[in-house]
């Protein structure tokens, strides 16, 4: 049997147990990738689960796609004929390359994101997977979201990875000087909790410690013996010690046709599923634990087409020997070219 | 019912039944939006709600975007003057009732994004933010609801269905739109600039909107006039570029445009650019290195 068709049938094997992990599937447009291109096919709906399981099934797609509007019409072509009824906010992280190092800043930035959605946004209901390869995407299931346009979109992610002026956060009159205080709430919050830290440690500001402290309790910073230009100039350095800065691929957020994996799809280029990780699971997250195809009792017979030494494991497995490894492993290895099945 | 809701609630009401006259009375009531770039109602009968509903009509049939954006930001202003004494909890009624989401000044995160103005005075950042609502200033709730009406008339206008009027009634209209787009005076689009060959993004971007007939910011403004006139470019010519603003005031305009030039403000950097909001990012450190590493390209090429 060829390796691609191998591939195909195991494709068609996980999607013969898959549960469509969302809602409003029959008002998504769906796109379907093959060997070598992410998004071949595109303008696909379903009416329900079983149309859609079937669908799998049958086209065994490498990669299975969904957009994250939802459309009175998903089939229809062109984008304007869909008629675009609302848009699932989506965020996706995603990392350098797939080394440990990129995909651990990539789980804390997801968490950072996380944060403050909850903080500042008051996001509770959110589905979050890994993206099947580097990253991971966060799908916010709340319909207050779903009718932003694309320029309120923006302006989100702007908050989530632009620069701010500090200077913005005062104000002056002829006798008053009126900045951040603890009270506050967003990034003048954090700026101020941030300096009353810094004071309180004596890390800086030691000379007038009590009318920093006098300063954030009432947001009254004329008590301090600085000019305006002064007062932005010595707190300047704590714009950077703020700034969330939540490493978040814009595009994907503010893009109202995009097409996104399905949760618990697989990623054909990987083999990973891009696995729906549960809350507080995501610092434990190990792809090649969680995120596996298959079972872990089944075995398959391959010849190794090239030496490969797997992470974890200090033997190489070494070009043109045969061995019974994980189906996953299998499917996984013969994806990216390093092994093909036998039997 | 007050005059906010009275107006809005009969324009998209799913009436499309006017007196004849209704469709003259906008014809009128257009080309002073023209000529003084106000609205000036003074009474609010049933004529002259109709008349306001056939001149949304006008805008939507319209092809011309300049038509469209005037009538839906000159609207949107004159109910924002409306509005401008509300106060307390009769202010957060109007807005609850039109659908904005706000309680003691704490509004719902998702409706500020939507429809707070595009400027760096409202962005997030500086708001105090907290589990999904946005605190806003009373004042700030009357420029949200002025910009709420302005982006429901343009869905409207992007929205409208000409077949829910009668096909004499759509004759009527459709000749009053013939009749306004020729109203409409000739505008320069672009500054003839010799010594330049190209515009930084953030000029360029700002010039395509303004061309647009969109409604710029104050910040957007400010930052294109300075650039104009640090490039040497006469007031008149740059007063006659921003005719193309849909809330375009001669007398404004050219105040502030000599002011500028009388306090020879110099272009502000690419990092108060930044905080304008207005930066596209292009990998210089002032807007005018473009232009100066433009002239040195232009002098190359000569040679």
């Amino acid at each position: 049997m060829e390796v691609k068709e191998w591939i195909k049938r195991r494709i068609s094997e996980y999607y013969s147990t898959f549960r469509f992990p969302t809602t409003n599937l029959s008002k998504r447009e769906f796109g379907i990738g093959d060997f070598g291109k992410k998004i071949e096919r595109r303008h696909f709906c379903f009416n329900g689960e079983d149309e859609l399981k079937g669908f799998l099934i049958k086209e065994a797609p490498l990669y299975l796609s969904y957009s994250s509007s939802f459309y009175n019409f998903p089939c229809r072509t062109p984008m304007e004929a869909k008629e675009r009824v609302g848009t699932e906010l989506i965020f996706d992280i995603d990392s350098e390359d797939s080394s440990k190092e990129s995909l651990m800043k990539a789980k804390d930035e997801t968490l950072k994101l996380i944060d403050i959605l909850r903080e500042d946004f008051g996001v509770k209901h959110y589905t979050l997977n890994f993206s099947g390869n580097r990253g991971f995407h966060l799908h916010i299931h709340e319909k207050r979201f779903f009718n932003l346009s694309q320029e309120a979109r923006k302006k989100l992610v702007e908050y989530l990875l632009g620069e701010l002026d500090h200077s913005k956060f005062f104000s002056s009159t002829e006798h008053k000087i009126i900045g951040p205080k603890l009270g506050d709430r967003g990034y003048k919050g954090r700026f101020a909790k941030k300096l009353y830290e810094i004071v309180e440690e004596g890390r800086k500001f030691k000379a007038h410690k009590d009318k920093w402290r006098k300063a954030l309790m009432d947001g009254n910073y004329s008590v301090l013996p600085f000019s305006f230009s002064e007062l932005i100039r010595k707190t300047e350095f704590l714009k950077d010690l703020i700034m969330v800065r939540v490493d978040v691929d814009g595009a994907v957020t503010y893009d109202l046709s995009k097409l996104i994996r399905v949760p618990n799809s697989i990623h054909g280029s990987t083999g990973f599923v891009a696995k729906i990780i549960r809350e507080g699971e995501i610092e434990e997250f190990n792809p090649y634990e969680q995120a596996l195809p298959f079972g872990e009792d089944e075995k398959v017979l391959v010849k190794f087409l090239k030496s490969v030494r797997l992470i974890g494991e200090n033997e190489v497995k070494v070009k043109g020997t045969k061995e019974r490894i994980e189906k996953s492993l299998a499917f996984i290895l013969s994806l990216r070219g390093f092994c093909i099945p036998i039997e | 019912m007050d005059y906010v809701e009275k107006v809005l609630s009969f324009l998209f009401s799913a009436s499309y039944e006017f007196p004849e006259i209704s469709i003259v009375e906008a014809k009128k009531l257009f080309l002073s939006i023209l000529s003084e770039g106000d609205l000036n109602l003074k009474e609010l009968g049933e004529l002259e709600l109709s008349s306001l509903k056939v001149s949304l009509i006008i805008s939507s049939l319209s092809k011309n975007e300049f038509l469209r954006n005037k009538f839906a930001v000159v609207l949107s202003k004159f109910l924002h003057k409306k509005i401008i004494d509300l106060e307390g909890k009769e202010l957060e009624r109007l807005a609850n009732k039109l659908g904005i989401e706000v309680e003691s000044l704490w509004m719902e995160v998702s409706h500020y994004l939507e429809y707070s103005p595009n400027s760096i005075d409202y962005s997030l950042f500086y708001k105090d933010v907290f589990q999904g609502k946005v605190r806003v200033s009373e004042h700030e709730l009357k420029r949200i609801i002025q910009e709420f009406i302005y982006k429901k008339l343009r869905s409207f206008m992007k929205s409208f269905n000409p077949s829910v009027l009668d096909a004499q009634t759509l004759n009527k209209i459709k000749e009053a739109v013939s009749f306004l787009e020729n109203e409409i005076p000739k505008f320069s689009k672009s500054v003839e600039i010799k010594k330049v060959s190209s515009h930084p993004p953030c000029i360029n971007k700002i010039m395509k909107r303004l061309k647009k007939h969109e409604n710029l910011s104050h910040y957007e403004r400010w930052v294109l006039a300075i650039y104009l006139i640090n490039l040497g470019v006469p007031i008149p010519q740059i007063n006659e570029l921003y005719k193309n603003l849909p809330d375009y005031k001669e007398k404004i305009t050219l105040y502030q445009l000599n002011h500028i030039k009388e306090k020879g403000y110099s272009m502000p950097s690419c990092s108060k650019m930044r905080t304008y909001g207005v930066c596209v990012g292009c990998d210089t450190k002032n807007p005018m290195e473009w232009v100066y590493g433009s002239k040195r390209m232009d002098k190359k090429k000569n040679k």
